[in-house]
């Protein structure tokens, strides 16, 4: 796997994944570190073959750095991964571990602590001209910001990633925009972005009804078979939450809500909430959709497609306003 | 950790010495060249020098920087080569962003390897690749290298803008030959045309070049990426092909030269074969039933497998080959087919196209040269009856063009020489999907019933991965083609009527547990279950390029609900009507007694539009959107 040697990568400054990882290993065990070299088969190259080693099974080198009792995963390949991060093509069933003076062990890929998390905020105000006006606020941490800081970064400038967002929606348009945390990775990456939404032709109508999951609702349920023979398989657990508030027109009062939900996945596996909050001049959605694990096993298969026809049918639910 | 190894490195770096003969440093790239860059072309030299008939060399040197990921593409460098052509000299460096070099490349470095396409059997193609092994950007890669061409029928185009998001500082062409040979140009979208000279040596020149071209971006409905960008086509009067030498200055005389050398010699059947071909039609008296029962039988016998081989991969294997092995590529068995037919009685044209199916790319009327196709159909020149073969295909009824050939211009090789012919082509209203289903929506919120879809014209083939599917992996596949949760289909059945206005039709009995929500008397549920537009196509800002609608089609619609009884509409029926130049849309539901009845129809009308309607059309598919949104709010009442 390694082409030249890490002696020529480090040099070079280029080189193979096995060349950079290698080196990393090197590096990390010359400043005194317990550093392990981790042979993997990325989730394309499918699973290894437990029984009887095969070198061909193998694609991929990671590192694993032991300090006191807590052991870390690198890949240095990737100079937007922060540290401890493994990419999503890493997280494959197992990896063998070769230690310098030991004999080589599995480890297990799945179930690493890294998670997918996502928060959005929104505070809008329902105008005379049936637009929406307000922030719309992304935080996004752990594997999620890698995710949004490599997005940011397939554009020359952060003003052409913010143009391709506001032309993903035409009905939304982005007045100014705010990114911070793009370049520490341990932080969160924070999107703020001044927005003016399309919703209804003008505010002289009786009745005003939207749906308050204005971007991201779930309509169609990603299960369609009714068995499935083969594991879930999402990587890692994921968090996602949304807090919309929005300013009531004067001349309306709420006449409907969505009800206040709340559903789990058995043995923890998930949950999925949503409480609603208003008065007389405001109204607070918000929601949790949660998956604690990165896998799910075929038997918990119906309780997922399930879990999802409940999130889908919750997210029907519109807000409905009424002229007083 | 990671921080202290870069400045190590920066610090190794500055002890090398440097042999850059260029400044690369990305930070001189125009700033009017950054906007939607993904990479920036710093220099690029093509030269074409035709020695001799049979000695053509290609030189190429480049230089081109890669700003991010989405450029990564346009640092490879892929070489093809076959038995007409040799790669020589490459060689290369790859510069940092200061443009310091780091490494460098020879032709050992690179991947030599079939130049396998993912789906032939055999090719006798090969590709020399190399993949630079940068992994921070940006960064600049300097090669070039020479290719020998033994052959002068096709040069190759000189293109400097070939994909999206890439812009040119400065590319410049120049073709050299002998003073008396003859060639014609064609230039696209050029500024600056050409400048003709003369070299010491007392050679000709021609000489083309563009500076400081922006790149383009990607946008929805946009004309092929050729059409306005700049580049030269160059062919010769005379040439040399695969050892037979050959001139043309047109269409007809480039198709005759291709049909007596290339097509006319590869027809041989065996008496046997021959036979048969003449007993299969022996009782059928009109010729285009013929050709039927012909062409059928090709499509049991054989199978379509790409084998790229014979000379420069333009002249088919032999039929009598064909029918030895049952196999063969398009030019094989288009060939084939047309010696069955010859057989049978039935006179037919071997046409060379542009195929594929995101545009109908025609061949330019007024620029004959031998690199513009890519796949060969028939043609069978009844009178007043012009009937086309596809015959790489065991599926296609017989006289039909889908999406991949219809509607442009192709060359026929026939013994008179080249024709330019048109395809056929669906009209919006031919191109037709349309579907009846009568459903229930129960007191539970269950939807369930039967819906029978019709798909005719361009639109026939919309199940055509389906119908080839075994009986399993055909219903998870309709499963996905309809947005309906906990979807259960009780019976389905699809079917193809192949006759000469063919038509596919998908019948389903299906239920839906909770496809509406019924709570306290409420009931709620999208009245389009079936065909629903989600999104509008992004917005554009400061588009560049006009609007090109390719294939028009129409989608059309009417569902019957029968609800429980009772139930009155809360909400204001759905009543949309929008006419656009470039499309229709009608959607409206009627509430009576326990009957709610909607329909749909959508019709979009292909043509090329100015740029500035592309605001219209998001606007269109975003209303047509909302009104598939649509759902039904029922109440029960007294």
């Amino acid at each position: 796997m390694s082409t030249d040697g890490i002696g020529k990568a480090y040099d070079a400054h280029s080189g193979s994944v096995a060349d950079i990882n290698l080196a990393l290993v090197a590096a990390l065990n010359s400043v005194g570190l317990n550093a392990e070299a981790v042979m993997v088969s990325t989730r394309e190259h499918g699973f290894v073959n437990k029984l009887y080693p095969v070198i061909n099974d193998f694609n991929y080198v990671i590192a694993k750095v032991n300090i006191g009792d807590e052991s870390y995963l690198l890949d240095a390949t990737d100079p937007l991964l922060p540290f401890g991060i493994l990419p999503m093509k890493c997280i494959n069933d197992k990896g063998r571990v070769f230690p310098l003076s030991k004999p080589s062990y599995w480890i297990d890929l799945t179930g690493l602590p890294q998670k997918e998390k996502t928060t959005y905020n929104y505070e809008l105000t329902l105008q005379e001209n049936g637009k929406f006006k307000g922030t719309m606020t992304r935080y996004s941490s752990g594997y999620s910001a890698y995710k949004t800081r490599k997005a940011i970064k397939k554009f020359n400038s952060t003003d052409e990633y913010i143009e391709s967002i506001g032309e993903k929606f035409p009905k939304l348009k982005i007045l100014k925009a705010d990114i911070t945390g793009v370049d520490s990775l341990e932080n969160v990456v924070a999107e703020t972005y001044q927005i003016e939404l399309t919703a209804f032709d003008g505010l002289d109508h009786t009745r005003l009804s939207f749906n308050p999951m204005i971007f991201n609702r779930i309509t169609t349920n990603p299960f369609k078979l009714n068995e499935r023979d083969y594991p879930v398989d999402w990587g890692m657990a994921s968090d996602e939450r949304y807090v919309v508030l929005i300013h009531v027109p004067s001349q309306y009062t709420v006449e409907s809500a969505p009800a206040t939900v709340g559903y789990a996945l058995p043995n923890g596996g998930g949950k999925y909430l949503i409480s609603v909050d208003s008065n007389s001049d405001n109204i607070t959605y918000s929601s949790v959709l949660n998956f604690s694990k990165g896998i799910y096993d075929a038997d918990e298969y119906p309780y997922l497609k399930e879990f999802y026809n409940k999130v889908i049918l919750a997210e029907k639910s519109d807000i409905v306003l009424k002229k007083k | 950790m990671k921080r202290n190894t870069a400045i190590l490195l920066i610090l190794m770096l500055l002890g090398t010495t440097t042999f850059a003969q260029q400044n690369y440093s990305a930070s001189l790239i125009p700033p009017e060249l950054m906007p939607y860059a993904s990479a920036v072309v710093r220099s690029q030299e093509v030269t074409i020098q035709v020695k001799g008939l049979d000695e053509v060399m290609y030189h190429e040197k480049k230089a081109i920087t890669i700003l991010n990921k989405n450029g990564e593409d346009a640092a490879r460098i892929t070489l093809f080569y076959d038995g007409l052509s040799a790669v020589k000299d490459v060689k290369g460096v790859c510069y940092d962003e200061f443009g310091k070099p780091i490494s460098k490349f020879s032709e050992g470095k690179m991947e030599d390897e079939y130049a396998y396409d993912g789906f032939s059997l055999f090719l006798d193609r090969r590709v020399k690749r190399y993949v630079p092994p940068v992994t921070s950007y940006p960064y600049t890669i300097e090669y070039e290298y020479d290719i020998r061409n033994k052959q002068s029928l096709d040069f190759d185009q000189w293109e400097p803008v070939d994909r999206f998001g890439l812009a040119i500082e400065k590319s410049s062409f120049t073709f050299i030959c002998k003073p008396d040979y003859r060639i014609r140009y064609k230039e696209f979208n050029l500024a600056d045309k050409v400048i003709e000279g003369t070299t010491k040596e007392g050679l000709k020149t021609y000489s083309w070049h563009v500076a400081n071209v922006k790149a383009f971006r990607q946008e929805p409905f946009s004309p092929e990426l050729d059409t306005y960008t700049p580049s030269v086509k160059v062919a010769p009067e005379k040439f040399s092909f695969g050892g037979m030498t050959g001139t043309f200055t047109n269409w007809q005389q480039l198709g005759k030269w291709m049909y007596d050398n290339l097509q006319r010699t590869q027809t041989e059947l065996s008496p046997a074969t021959m036979q048969l071909a003449r007993d299969l039609v022996k009782d059928i008296p009109d010729p285009k039933m013929k050709a039927k029962k012909i062409y059928e039988y090709m499509q049991q016998s054989t199978h379509y497998v790409s084998v790229q081989v014979g000379i420069g991969g333009l002249q088919p294997i032999s039929a009598g080959d064909v029918d030895r092995v049952h196999y063969g590529d398009c030019k094989g068995l288009a060939n084939y087919t047309k010696a069955l037919l010859n057989a049978a009685g039935v006179d037919s044209w071997y046409c060379e196209v542009k195929a594929g199916q995101k545009y109908n790319t025609s061949l330019l009327p007024n620029f004959a040269s031998a690199d513009q196709s890519n796949h060969i159909i028939l043609c069978l020149p009844f009178k007043n009856d012009t009937t086309w073969l596809e015959c790489t295909d065991q599926y296609c009824p017989f006289g039909y063009l889908g999406d991949f050939t219809d509607d442009r211009t192709v060359l026929a090789w026939t013994p008179e020489g080249g024709k330019l012919i048109h395809t056929p082509k669906f009209t919006p209203q031919q191109s037709l999907e349309s579907r009846k289903a009568v459903f229930a929506v129960s007191d539970a919120g269950e939807l369930s019933g039967e819906m029978t879809t019709s798909f005719k014209g361009s639109q026939y083939d919309n199940r055509y991965s389906e119908v080839t599917e075994s009986s399993t992996e055909r219903l998870k596949q309709i499963k996905e083609q309809y947005p309906i949760n906990n979807l259960e289909i009780e019976k389905l059945d699809l079917k193809q009527d192949k006759s000469l206005d063919p038509v596919t039709t998908e019948y389903i009995k299906l239920s839906a547990s909770e496809y509406a929500s019924a709570t306290n008397g409420r009931i709620s549920f999208l009245v389009n279950p079936a065909n629903r537009i989600l999104n509008a196509p992004r917005d554009i800002r400061n588009r560049r390029t006009n609007v090109q609608i390719v294939r028009g089609y129409t989608d059309e619609d009417e569902i019957t609900y029968t609800l429980p009884a009772g139930y009155k509409l809360e909400r204001l029926p759905l009543n949309k009507h929008i006419e656009k130049p470039f499309g229709r849309f009608e959607a409206r539901i009627e509430f009576k007694g326990d009957k709610l009845v909607y329909k749909r129809k959508f019709e979009l009308l292909d043509g090329t539009y100015n740029k500035d309607t592309y605001q219209d059309l998001v606007d269109f598919y975003d209303a047509v959107a909302d009104a598939d949104a649509y759902s039904a709010e029922l109440v029960k009442g007294n």
